[in-house]
């Protein structure tokens, strides 16, 4: 399979998008890993990477705004055999859908979640997002926020996230690099990706990035399994880093439970086995 | 009341073995093959508070709780406060002497029997069996043959063991002993006739009935947060899920709940999910997204007094235009409502085949009391019904299918569109809640949305054939007076027409099942000819009076009550008579 298999159509985003790059890392990843386009679930919600999910040839799920990681656990929950990608916004996953995502980190089905990082609303026209500088200027702060931005790293890592990373949208090579271990990896793999807005958000730009991003493995002290590395990395608000802070490999996936799960995928079993069911046995217990 | 139709009740202090009492009491009768209606009264509040449970039986069938206590057993003052407006001029009342002296003004005829319970079960060693000791006292006053609570303890604790079941039983004989020993009810005393009875009965609450029926339609996966009353369902299916290939997940919020039903929904598993009032309000945008992207989802709601936090424990039905019309747009959904545990077993079962065919959300009302409340139900009478995924895209469909993408949305005469579901090789699309074309595909073209919307409104159209006669009258085909409800109003109503009935009147009671798509046709022909069409519900706003108003013509009157509890039947009967002498 090559990368063009898994495109469907090209996406209206505006010419330059960062989201371009990470559409194309992610169809590269598919190609790389041999992936059957049926077996793939990439679930959406809302603003301009709600596209994601009809820009690839797979099935697809674009839901409400916010809420694409519990349609996408609720998902692998049932049918393990899927390869389920959640792909949505800093708005969507660190604004309305907070609470999820922390809840999706501690819950650790075997997803993948892609948030796609541009610190700014697009498509509605450029509102501040969570992830904004405190003096960010948008239509709606027009002085900047003025209140802190989320951390998702920092929160991921503090609600005992076992895949904590971060890419960048204009690094393509490196996106697959980890992607590639991210759906490989038995539990819930997040990946921060930063992606310019070439619209609303004219200070973190292409250029600025790559003259800011360090990426983690050439540091010297580089260690992806000490949690105090990736705490000490993602809690460094003067810089920008790239590359995964941590990786936990002895976790086990949720979907490995075997005090609540079945043993096989959900979806897959009849839906009665027996017709002759003892309802009093049953009823009186 | 009185004879052959009884009511008993056990009041105290959460925590005092109210609900075990009472449970036995219950399943004793029904064992034994006496119809039981179980009310339970309890407090928004984890320990402590007041509490109670009334056991009403008989040989015939008991549809509600009754107006009126004939035996009281009260473990507090509180518990008699609580329950005089329901004490009559006969009713007897055994009270714990030995933890409080009674207080009671107006003492009518009442037989009151102070019995030291405190003190009796201390003497045998076990303070706590004061309620086993209770039951004791009850059977030997009104002459209930004393095996019928052994074999019901035998039954119920069995499991737990010998010690167990002899420590009740002793507590039990230590109060039937009591009263020989010690009590005059030679005279007075207005005890229940035991006539004949058939067979052996169960206890059963909606909360036991719908989880069952759920397993039974093949859900496998089930999420939730708990709210009450909503949360016992979830409880009851958590220690079985596994056992049945499935899973329960506790979610973080209703929102999430919904989201992740529809997420197992999506890969063709059946799924649901269980709330109340404010979760399924939170729940709202999520059935919208089902309702445009098909995808099939169950949702229970068990209704309970509003709006917002309200009276979480209370009993009310005022979530009906909610659930039909909640949402913004013109999205659809199909709305059941249950009135007894035996149809809420059916009810669940078709709520999953409707769901799977019609590629919609269900909603499924239930209520408080209808959830909570435990009644004899005879289990051989509980149908499983066949199970039908309606049009799943079959490996030859798929195989012929060319093109990249696979026409899930495909505009079809009844509106329902061949379904697909991921890992099926042929069969790609998106769901997605913009509006889109037959594979998927978002467009605002306004022919595409003209023509998509239609379909999606044909769906319904074909949904409402199914369901529309799936409605029940009961009793005169032809009455003059026409009692309409759903859920809990079954109950009082019931009892209502049977009354009228034996005034000479010709009544019926349509209890609506089968709500949305709303059964225009079935409502006006079982309104024809009727003289008074009288609406029985649990709100303040008329809602189903208002709701029938849309599509039928005639004259109709509302009977409702929102003070948290049901209606009860002599009370219901005087509104009736009320509207009637108009």
């Amino acid at each position: 399979m090559k990368a063009n298999d898994y495109t469907k159509t090209k996406p209206v985003w505006c010419p330059g998008c960062g989201y371009f790059g990470i559409l194309r890392a992610l169809h590269q990843t598919f190609a790389d890993l041999n992936l059957k386009q049926e077996d793939i679930l990439i679930v959406s919600g809302i603003g301009c990477s709600g596209k994601f999910s009809s820009a690839t040839m797979s099935y697809g799920f674009h839901g409400v705004h916010g809420r694409l990681l519990p349609v996408a656990i609720g998902a692998k929950l049932s049918n393990s055999d899927l390869t389920v990608v959640g792909i949505g916004g800093d708005g969507d996953g660190f604004s309305i859908g907070l609470s999820h995502f922390i809840h999706a980190v501690r819950r650790n089905v075997r997803v993948v979640y892609i948030s796609t990082d541009n610190h700014v609303y697009g498509l509605t026209k450029g509102q501040t997002s969570p992830t904004s500088d405190p003096s960010f200027k948008t239509k709606t702060t027009p002085y900047g926020p003025e209140i802190e931005p989320v951390h998702p790293l920092l929160l991921s890592l503090s609600s005992g996230g076992t895949f904590v990373s971060q890419a960048f949208a204009g690094d393509i090579k490196e996106m697959v690099d980890i992607f590639k271990q991210a759906l490989n990896y038995d539990g819930f793999a997040h990946v921060n990706v930063l992606s310019p807005c070439v619209t609303y958000n004219h200070v973190n730009t292409y250029d600025w990035y790559r003259q800011n991003i360090i990426k983690l493995n050439t540091l010297p002290d580089y260690d992806p399994h000490n949690i105090q590395f990736a705490l000490s990395k993602a809690a460094d608000f003067d810089h920008v880093y790239t590359g995964i802070f941590y990786i936990d490999e002895n976790k086990k996936s949720y979907n490995n439970n075997k005090n609540y799960m079945p043993d096989k995928p959900i979806a897959k079993q009849p839906l009665r086995k027996d017709e002759n069911i003892d309802l009093y046995s049953i009823l009186s217990t | 009341m009185g004879n052959n139709d009884y009511n008993w009740k056990i009041g105290g202090q959460a925590g005092e073995g109210i609900d075990t009492s009472g449970d036995l009491m219950a399943s004793s009768l029904a064992l034994h093959g006496f119809n039981v209606f179980t009310h339970r009264e309890f407090p928004s509040r984890i320990r402590g508070g007041y509490t109670s449970y009334e056991v009403r039986f008989g040989s015939e069938t008991i549809y509600c709780k009754h107006d009126y206590v004939d035996f009281v057993v009260a473990f507090d003052q509180e518990s008699i406060d609580n329950t005089l407006s329901e004490l009559k001029d006969n009713s007897i009342i055994v009270y714990n002497s030995s933890s409080f002296e009674l207080s009671i003004k107006d003492k009518k005829n009442m037989k009151i029997f102070p019995v030291p319970l405190s003190d009796i079960a201390s003497k045998i060693g076990n303070p706590i069996m004061k309620n086993m000791v209770s039951l004791g006292v009850t059977i030997a006053i009104l002459e209930v043959p004393e095996e019928i609570l052994i074999n019901g303890v035998k039954e119920r604790f069995g499991k737990k063991g010998e010690a167990v079941v002899s420590s009740n039983i002793q507590a039990i004989k230590e109060g039937i002993k009591y009263v020989k020993e010690n009590l005059d009810t030679k005279s007075g005393i207005n005890k229940p006739t035991l006539g004949s009875t058939k067979g052996k009965l169960s206890i059963v609450a909606a909360a036991d009935a719908v989880g069952l029926g759920a397993l039974v339609a093949g859900c496998k996966f089930y999420a939730g947060y708990p709210i009450t009353p909503a949360t016992e369902i979830m409880e009851w299916l958590v220690p079985r899920m596994k056992s049945w290939g499935g899973t329960v997940v506790q979610a973080e919020d209703e929102l999430a709940a919904i989201n992740m039903v529809l997420g197992s929904c999506f890969t063709g598993a059946r799924a649901m999910t269980a709330t109340s009032g404010p979760g399924l309000d939170l729940m709202t945008e999520t059935i919208g997204l089902a309702s445009i992207t098909e995808t099939p989802a169950v949702i229970i709601d068990v209704q309970r007094a509003g709006p917002s936090t309200g009276m979480p424990t209370k009993h009310e039905d005022s979530d009906l235009w909610q659930a039909i019309f909640s949402s913004h747009g013109d999205g659809n959904r199909i709305v059941l409502a249950a009135s007894t545990p035996e149809n809420s077993f059916i009810r669940i079962q078709e709520a999953f085949n409707y769901a799977d065919k019609y590629q919609t959300p269900v909603v499924l009302l239930l209520d408080q009391d209808l959830l909570t409340s435990k009644r004899s139900v005879d289990i051989s009478q509980m149908k499983i019904i066949p199970i039908d995924r309606g049009k799943m895209a079959s490996e030859e469909i798929l195989s012929k299918n060319t093109s990249m993408l696979f026409k899930r949305y495909g505009f079809t005469e009844d509106g329902i569109s061949i379904r697909t579901v991921p890992s099926q090789k042929n069969g790609l699309f998106l769901a997605t809640g913009d509006e889109h074309n037959e594979e998927g595909s978002i467009t605002e073209k306004p022919e595409v949305r003209v023509k998509m919307m239609d379909k999606r409104k044909r769906k319904y159209l074909t949904a409402k054939k199914e369901m529309e006669y799936k409605n029940t009258k009961y009793g005169d085909k032809d009455s003059e007076i026409t009692l309409i409800g759903f859920c809990s109003a079954i109950g009082p109503s019931m009892e209502v027409m049977e009354m009228l009935k034996k005034k000479g009147h010709k009544v019926s009671y349509v209890d609506l099942s089968h709500i949305w798509p709303f059964p225009d046709n079935f409502i006006n022909e079982s309104l024809k000819g009727s003289k008074y069409n009288i609406v029985i519900e649990n709100n303040q706003f008329e809602q189903l009076k208002h709701l029938i108003k849309m599509y039928y013509q005639g004259s109709l009157e509302s009977v409702t009550k929102y003070d948290g509890t049901p209606f009860k039947p002599l009370e219901l009967y005087t509104k009736v008579n009320e509207v009637i002498r108009k």
